[in-house]
């Protein structure tokens, strides 16, 4: 590593990169997540409940 | 005259709630079930969808505070929740249907308890009426043209 080269901490990976806000939590990262993860769970759940 | 019975639908953090457990023995045991990585992905839209689809009550179960496993993710939820339920009051509707617990039960036993104890106390509410509020709101359709922004 040179001297001046950015360092990517653990912290920052999971901090959106426009926001600064962590990445799950994060409006527009969240939602994306949120759609591809558990839409499946929530539509079967959500089904079961009519 | 039928008893009424309240749905509860659950939204537990995969990292602090019944990871010791089987899964599957989880959502067998707990009805309207959903283990989520993280309580901050949940939006209010997904609370609101679920009183839309004929829930009485939202819970959610995050990690113990300053223990989330990204960070934050807890403390947005509780915000989230915090907002969510001061809108409801102001048109109306219980608090008390949207509840958030931030804390830790790796096998997963607290869970069913959890929603045993909210279902009782949504028994002494009633069935939800916000969609009979949401019906004379005119802002609804823009609300959900919104989303997915």
């Amino acid at each position: 590593m040179n001297r001046g080269d950015k360092v990517v901490s653990e912290t920052d990976m999971f901090r959106c990169k426009s926001c600064g806000m962590c990445v799950v939590a994060c409006p527009s990262e969240a939602r994306k997540m949120v759609d591809e993860d558990i839409a499946d769970t929530i539509a079967k759940v959500y089904a079961s409940l009519s | 005259m039928s008893q009424y019975k309240p749905k509860v639908v659950c939204f537990s953090c995969k990292f602090s709630w019944g990871y010791l457990a089987d899964e599957a023995y989880l959502s067998r045991e707990i009805e309207n079930w959903i283990p989520i990585i993280c309580t901050g992905k949940i939006d209010t839209t997904h609370i609101m969808d679920a009183f839309e689809k004929g829930a009485d009550g939202v819970l959610i179960l995050g990690c113990p505070e300053g223990d989330c496993h990204y960070q934050d993710g807890n403390y947005e939820a509780k915000k989230r929740v915090y907002l969510l339920c001061r809108i409801l009051e102001s048109i109306g509707i219980e608090k008390e249907r949207v509840k958030i617990e931030l804390s830790s039960d790796p096998e997963g036993r607290r869970i069913s308890k959890l929603v045993k104890e909210m279902k009782e106390e949504l028994a002494k509410l009633g069935p939800w009426k916000g969609n009979v509020v949401a019906e004379k709101m005119p802002q609804k359709k823009e609300i959900k043209a919104g989303r997915g922004k």
